[in-house]
């Protein structure tokens, strides 16, 4: 049976309830950045940083110990092969370091600018998305590292996504597969320039490529540098789907990030140019 | 009072479970709301105004890590809060049945109006995408966690019922 009609207390109070959650969205949406709510919401991630990065810490501690356990036969013969892994990549960095030295002779004989290195934060991840409709992932270094909002972040693999919202102590990462996320992208083989839009899931949208650039499956996708936000030439993926429609201007094409954005753990935060 | 307190403190607790433990079991973007599936387990034992008010307290912690739109959390399961509560002895009290398909259609109650108040707040929104990849995942994940979450409920509300009587003055 249903529950019998609300009395007239319970009326006003479910109201109440409702009004200050409809008052709640408004003014958030409203206020800037420095408003009351958007304080209160940096105060509460800072409040929470320690018990996430505590929690991390110890499961961190608690599968290395397992896996140490489980996977100590292997640990052997994998030493051996990386001991001659690394003997031939030290072979090889030198072989690198010339070339990069031949590079930037040649660049300066041809009076253009260096590639520009960047200035990063090593930062780990303490936390990730409390529900499905965001991909964001939280970090444990915040305005006290001197991180600040918009700020890109990577990883080795490749682009991870930006800085939205900083506290003293840690700071919030719009993943570029959240919805509301879009990157200027760059192919790699033409330099044709197209933009990169989450869609949620694990694959990105490669939306406003003319339908003439020949673009093929497999290709890298580089970041234009365009916007200001995202520096150049960072990988975002590879395109794993493209099709030219036969109407219209632009491709339907879509993008596998490089990065594994379900088993991130460690990402830095692009801090500025050196 | 005494009950609101107590539902604060299961609400925290589901809350920091929510952030510490959910992200690590996310599957291909969706993930389970285990806040959501608490307050539509105290609307079904304890009614409308419990239900409300637990969705108001459980939606206000989410939203205090949502970056762009603070009280859609808020809002949304206020009055999921309150449609369960009216289902309140709708059934046995033991039963899981009520409460799993009511988890089931609050989860893709609470995800359509999230894609319709992003859309009211100028997102593109996808639908047919996010309803196969997003909504259902993330309600069938829900009821998933239904027959653990929801006894457990029951006997906390019974047991601070006890005990409530018993500290009642004579």
């Amino acid at each position: 049976m249903l529950e019998k009609r609300p009395n007239w207390s319970n009326r006003i109070a479910l109201s109440l309830l409702i009004l200050i959650s409809v008052a709640v969205v408004i003014v958030h949406f409203r206020e800037n950045e420095n408003g009351f709510l958007h304080r209160v919401q940096k105060s509460a991630m800072g409040l929470l940083t320690p018990i996430q990065s505590g929690t991390l810490s110890s499961v961190r501690f608690t599968t290395n110990l397992w896996e140490s356990i489980t996977q100590f036969g292997r640990l052997k013969s994998d030493n051996q092969r990386l001991t001659k892994e690394v003997a031939a990549l030290r072979r090889q960095s030198v072989v690198s370091k010339e070339l990069e030295l031949e590079n930037e002779r040649l660049l300066k004989l041809l009076g253009a600018p260096a590639r520009r290195d960047y200035q990063t934060l090593y930062s780990n991840v303490i936390g990730k998305s409390v529900n499905s409709w965001q991909a964001t992932i939280i970090l444990d270094k915040g305005m006290n590292d001197g991180v600040k909002k918009h700020m890109a972040v990577a990883m080795a693999d490749g682009l991870v996504g930006q800085v939205i919202s900083v506290s003293k102590t840690s700071c919030l990462v719009q993943l570029i597969t959240d919805q509301k996320c879009a990157v200027g992208v760059r192919l790699q083989s033409n330099r044709a320039i197209a933009v990169v839009e989450g869609q949620g899931g694990k694959e990105l949208d490669l939306t406003l490529l003319p339908r003439e650039i020949p673009a093929t499956k497999g290709e890298l996708v580089l970041t234009a540098g365009i916007g200001g936000v995202y520096p150049p030439d960072i990988v975002v993926g590879t395109i794993s789907y493209v099709v030219a429609k036969p109407q219209g201007i632009y491709q339907e094409a879509r993008v596998s990030p490089a990065v594994d954005f379900w088993t991130l753990e460690e990402v830095f935060i692009i801090t500025g140019l050196k | 009072m005494q009950r609101y307190l107590f539902q604060v403190s299961v609400l925290i607790g589901t809350f920091i479970i929510q952030i510490v433990v959910v992200p690590h079991i996310n599957l291909s973007g969706a993930q389970p709301d285990l806040v959501l599936v608490v307050v539509v387990c105290f609307a079904l034992t304890e009614g409308l105004i419990y239900g409300a008010a637990s969705g108001f307290g459980g939606g206000f912690l989410e939203d205090l890590l949502q970056a762009k739109y603070m009280g859609f959390n808020m809002l949304i399961k206020t009055v999921v809060g309150a449609i369960a509560g009216i289902f309140k002895d709708y059934g046995p009290k033991e039963g899981i049945l009520i409460p799993l398909v009511g988890v089931f259609a609050a989860s893709v109650f609470s995800q359509i109006m999230m894609a319709l108040m992003a859309f009211l707040f100028g997102e593109t929104v996808v639908f047919k995408s996010i309803f196969n990849w997003l909504i259902i995942p993330t309600a069938l994940y829900n009821v998933l966690f239904t027959p653990f979450i929801y006894p457990a409920v029951v006997k906390i509300v019974n047991w601070q019922q006890k005990w409530a009587r018993f500290e009642a003055p004579k």
